[in-house]
């Protein structure tokens, strides 16, 4: 395209200014309207039970601290402060999506039951975040399994090993396991008296290490 | 004292003259547009931009801890630049600015510019300029930590993103740099 | 969206490293072909009767900025993932000023620093000698100095988020600045350069 009248960075400066005005017309890229899910995958991962991590599982996870990710209590702040799994942040379903999680980082939701989790585990994947998966239970499945295990007191041997386990899986988190002896479970307390154990746990907080995988390096200038 | 001067110039060694003759530079909107590809590369591989400064923290903390670790780790501004583990000069920064010397070294070799001289005006000798140049580096190290970062890193990437502290960082520096440019005019003109 | 591809964990550390020494041998690259491997063409922009560093800054500026905007338009950039230099108000504008000072003196940023030490200038290895030195009184005054070095606060601040305007907004208005100023400094160096030189430099 010769043009005789402007010299080249006369046609540079023009160019550039066509790109300012069509980038005056277009959408706001922060808001990500133009990202593009595949329904099938969408629908796909949605019926698969790969999304669950287990109650055991995520706390092996914090004391083995090797991992990097950000757990996501999605009840309304009372029940937050009453008690949670530790590290874990709030946020509503409204506050989700405002940005404050990143579409790379591991994200585990949690609620009362699986529902609220579902809901928003779709809004997050529906947005093409990466990882995202769902406590199974939520938070009674947190206190069911991992703070409040069931041990039966009679064990086979090789079995001995696994409840073990379990057991100071639950000391760790400041919980108490409880025995079960002949089909009768002896009386916990209710989780009212508990809160004072209940709160420990948030102190003895595993904090990821600094190799971790994911953790953020530096990236200043 | 003009004999003094003109005598004091160091030989301008230009070894590769004949293979490589010297070129003019670019078009500055040319070298602006593949300094900007470059930029936006990083951003779109690595999603962070270029930096210069860094790279040299890395290498001030690196060293003082070699000297003296527990000082070093004791300051909240070297720590930045530690690691607990592996060899913290394995940092993305200290690699880019070698990548830096070496880009600089092929872009001065084809376009036959690499002359080992010291650059200055006339009217100023080669020691005074010398001394400039580390005064001048020193505030420039100095006033690049206090702001995060330098021109490569603040202005461009920052200046790219539209990051607000970058473009009153950008200001500041233009504006200093105008402010005293009367003053030491003997330097270059 | 599938960038920026580190960030989804298309490759680990170590190739980030290799990735690391191409794309400084592109800027070292580009920063030498502007010229700025040389100190004088530097200083000259304060001069006016050279504006390449204004040109070429506010070039690559816009070009990455026009990058990033439509790629992220598009769905293929995730603008939230690339860092974002928080901003500290007053130590971004007080550093800043010291770096002017420090440029205007020495000639050089630690950037082109770099570049002029591999094209053999001895002033720029001086200069890098003295950033080092800078560094480090730095580092040793910090103690000092940390509650000033991290005052006026603003976090993650962009210029459209702290004008509440759009980013496409922000996009055009930087470059019709950008544009006009490239128009702006041509003509300036017309005229120093006949006032300082008495023509063509």
């Amino acid at each position: 395209m010769k043009c005789p009248y402007f010299s080249i960075n006369q046609r540079l400066g023009i160019f550039a200014i066509i790109l300012g005005i069509i980038a005056l017309l277009a959408k706001d890229p922060t808001k990500a309207s133009f990202v593009r899910v595949d329904p099938n995958r969408l629908i796909l991962e949605s019926h698969s039970t790969s999304k669950f991590i287990e109650p055991l599982d995520l706390a092996e996870k914090l004391i083995a601290g090797n991992e990097y990710f950000t757990i996501v209590d999605l009840r309304n702040p009372n029940e937050y402060e009453k008690g949670t799994v530790p590290n874990a942040i709030n946020l509503s379903a409204k506050d989700l999506l405002n940005g404050e999680l990143q579409r790379n980082e591991k994200i585990i939701l949690l609620s009362d039951d699986d529902t609220k989790s579902l809901n928003a585990w779709l809004a997050l994947k529906s947005l093409d975040y990466r990882n995202v998966m769902i406590l199974k239970g939520g938070y009674k499945g947190w206190v069911e399994q991992v703070l409040f295990p069931s041990i039966p007191a009679d064990l086979a041997e090789k079995e001995k090993d696994k409840f073990e386990k379990i057991k100071q899986i639950s000391l760790h988190f400041g919980g108490s396991p409880r025995l079960i002896s002949g089909g009768q479970a002896i009386e916990m307390q209710t989780v009212g008296v508990q809160q004072p154990a209940m709160q420990a746990p948030k102190q003895n907080v595993v904090s990821p290490k600094s190799s971790v995988q994911g953790k953020p390096k530096r990236e200043g200038c | 004292m003009e004999q003094e001067l003109k005598t004091e110039q160091v030989e301008e060694k230009a070894f590769h003259r004949e293979l490589f003759p010297e070129k003019p530079y670019w078009n500055p909107y040319f070298a602006g547009i593949g300094l900007g590809l470059v930029l936006l590369f990083a951003f779109v591989v690595m999603g962070r931009g270029l930096g210069a400064s860094g790279a040299m923290s890395t290498i001030v903390a690196t060293s003082v801890a070699k000297i003296a670790p527990s000082h070093a780790s004791g300051n909240e501004f070297y720590k930045n630049y530690l690691t607990t583990e592996g060899n913290p000069l394995k940092d993305w920064l200290v690699f880019e600015v070698l990548g830096v010397l070496v880009g600089g070294f092929i872009s001065g070799l084809f376009a036959g510019r690499i002359k080992v001289k010291i650059e200055k005006g006339e009217r100023i000798s080669n020691a005074k300029r010398l001394l400039f140049a580390l005064i001048g580096g020193a505030l420039m190290g100095f006033g690049a930590k206090l702001a995060g970062g330098c021109t490569s890193g603040q202005a461009l990437t920052g200046g790219a993103l539209l990051n607000l502290g970058s473009w009153l960082f950008m200001l500041s520096v233009f504006a200093g740099a105008y402010m005293l440019a009367y003053f030491f005019r003997r330097v270059w003109l | 969206m599938i960038a920026p591809f580190y960030k989804f964990g298309f490759f680990g550390e170590e190739f980030s490293l290799i990735i690391a020494f191409i794309i400084g041998i592109g800027f070292g690259f580009f920063l030498e072909r502007a010229g700025f491997g040389s100190a004088r063409k530097l200083a000259s922009q304060f001069y006016f009767y050279d504006m390449t560093v204004f040109k070429v800054m506010f070039t690559a500026i816009i070009t990455a900025m026009f990058g990033v905007y439509f790629l992220g338009v598009f769905g293929i950039l995730d603008i939230n993932l690339i860092y974002f230099t928080p901003t500290y108000v007053v130590p971004q504008i007080v550093g800043g000023f010291i770096l002017g000072f420090g440029f205007i003196i020495g000639g050089y940023c630690p950037g082109t620093s770099v570049v002029s030490t591999s094209v053999g200038r001895i002033d720029g290895l001086i200069f890098l000698v003295g950033v080092f030195l800078g560094i480090f009184i730095y580092g040793e005054i910090y103690p000092l100095i940390s509650n000033f070095a991290t005052s006026t606060a603003m976090g993650k601040q962009t210029l459209y988020g702290f004008l509440h305007i759009p980013y496409g907004v922000a996009v055009f208005f930087v470059t019709l600045i950008a544009v006009g100023g490239f128009a702006g400094a041509s003509r300036l160096e017309k005229v120093f350069q006949k006032k300082l030189f008495g023509g063509e430099k």
